[in-house]
């Protein structure tokens, strides 16, 4: 049956049934049609939109003292002619002229599509273009986000391996701390800087030295601080501090007895040479 | 009289038309009168017999409004086929008075090709465009059968087409519509595309 309506619907009966020049015999079969087959009149809809679009092409402004004129034959002149709203209006409109209107006025079908016209059309294509702009726009914010996403992600990777170094740092200076091997050395402020400070953790049987909370006068340009440790009556260099960061793993010894830091031109003093600057801080282990 | 078209919801103007409140009718005349005066004009050509038949076909739809409802289709529909048989039964009464039909047909051809430059108001979508691809014999038909009130058998007889020939080309020439109007949709979207992107 499917195939039968499908050649039906070929067979241009339908666009004769809307043009309004389809025999009584087929207008009849059409409406017995749309009751039964849906298809049908989705196909009659879309027949009578494209020939109503087409029609509007001719739209035409009427002239402007016709609106007024018919607005006066419809109510003006009805208030006495016609008077009541039953209808019986005499008017120049033949019966013959009621038969043709096989489609609108005798037409007994289920709703009808409402759309129509090709302004209804155009609406929807501009607002499936305003759709899929609306969703091009959104694409591009999302790659935006997600190269954002991105830059993030491997900034916070910098970040983890950051901390992942400041923790073992911490836990080494922990160790250190907690190690009851360690020493803790207070080197105190001498005549030229009486308020520096730093301490020494100094661990005899690792033979580590480290130098922590430094708290030194700031190092002029060209200059640098460096520690000594006093082993054998003799001041031996212990390393250049480059910073004055946590905890500084300094040159091993075992057998300091003093540690001291003394401010030296960059690049510090040898041990055959001795310190030749000022001794800012100093201590006895 | 304002010329605006007003919005309103389809069903709340019918009511209005059927309780033939002067307010409905009043809009139904600024929403349409340009549509169903373009068809009209086309039909029987002559400002004048336009006029008459915009009239007549008011109060057509005055007299009719109550037995119309949305099983008939649309509102659009319904009184411009209400203008559109008005104005061809004018027609046909002075063509069968007059009985000129064959000179009419041709003289009707080339009046549609004359007239098109001046009559399509409504072009500022570019549609013009769109139905200028139509091929003639299919716009013959559409004219003939749409705007002309004509038979297909008529058509065969007066053209010397085989009735066969008619139906299949009146069936193309809407295919053919129908076909423009999706793919002027596209053109539509595509150009907003350009623009946005």
């Amino acid at each position: 049956m499917d195939m039968n309506i499908k050649e039906y619907i070929e067979s241009g009966i339908l666009e004769s049934y809307v043009l309004g020049v389809a025999t009584a015999g087929e207008s009849a079969e059409v409406e017995r049609l749309i009751l039964e087959y849906p298809v049908i009149q989705q196909e009659l809809d879309a027949i009578r939109n494209s020939l109503e679009t087409y029609a509007l092409q001719y739209e035409k402004e009427p002239p402007a003292f016709l609106k007024n004129k018919i607005m006066e034959s419809l109510f003006s002149e009805q208030e006495g002619v016609y008077n009541t709203q039953t209808g019986s209006i005499p008017q120049p409109v033949t019966e013959t002229t009621e038969s043709r209107e096989v489609i609108s006025l005798n037409q007994n079908t289920q709703s009808s599509a409402p759309q129509r016209s090709i302004f209804k059309m155009a609406a929807s294509w501009v607002l499936l273009a305003l759709s899929i702009s609306a969703n091009i726009w959104f694409f591009k914010n999302w790659k935006n986000s997600e190269e954002k996403v991105l830059a993030l992600e491997s900034q916070n990777q910098v970040l983890a391996k950051e901390g992942q170094t400041l923790k073992a740092s911490y836990q080494e200076e922990v160790a250190i701390l907690q190690n009851p091997d360690v020493k803790i050395i207070q080197l105190s402020g001498q005549p030229v800087a009486p308020q520096a400070k730093a301490l020494i953790y100094f661990d005899k049987t690792k033979q580590e030295v480290y130098l922590s909370a430094l708290s030194l006068p700031e190092v002029p340009q060209g200059k640098q601080y460096q520690l000594w440790a006093i082993v054998d009556g003799k001041p031996v260099d212990a390393g250049m501090i480059d910073s004055k960061g946590n905890i500084l793993k300094m040159k091993s010894f075992s057998n300091a007895v003093v540690f001291a830091i003394s401010l030296e031109d960059t690049g510090g003093s040898t041990t055959e040479a001795g310190p030749k600057g000022a001794v800012y801080v100093m201590g006895a282990v | 009289m304002s010329k605006r078209k007003t919005i309103i919801a389809e069903d709340a103007l019918v009511a209005l038309l059927q309780s033939k409140d002067q307010r409905g009718f009043s809009i139904l005349y600024d929403n349409y009168s340009s549509a169903l005066y373009g068809v009209i004009l086309k039909i029987v050509r002559s400002e004048d017999i336009a006029a008459d038949v915009m009239q007549d076909s008011f109060v057509k739809i005055w007299k009719n409004i109550e037995g119309y409802n949305r099983s008939k289709g649309t509102l659009f529909t319904w009184i411009l086929n209400i203008a559109r048989n008005t104005a061809i039964d004018r027609i046909r009464s002075q063509e069968f008075q007059n009985s000129q039909r064959n000179q009419d047909i041709d003289s009707n051809i080339n009046f549609i090709d004359n007239q098109e430059s001046s009559q399509f108001d409504v072009d500022a979508i570019g549609l013009k465009k769109v139905v200028e691809h139509l091929r003639p014999e299919h716009q013959q038909m559409i004219e003939l059968l749409y705007f002309k009130g004509y038979t297909q058998a008529e058509v065969a007889d007066e053209f010397g087409i085989p009735l066969g020939t008619v139906k299949t080309r009146v069936k193309a020439a809407i295919v053919q519509l129908r076909q423009y109007f999706v793919e002027f949709g596209l053109v539509l979207l595509l150009a907003i595309l350009d623009k946005w992107i």
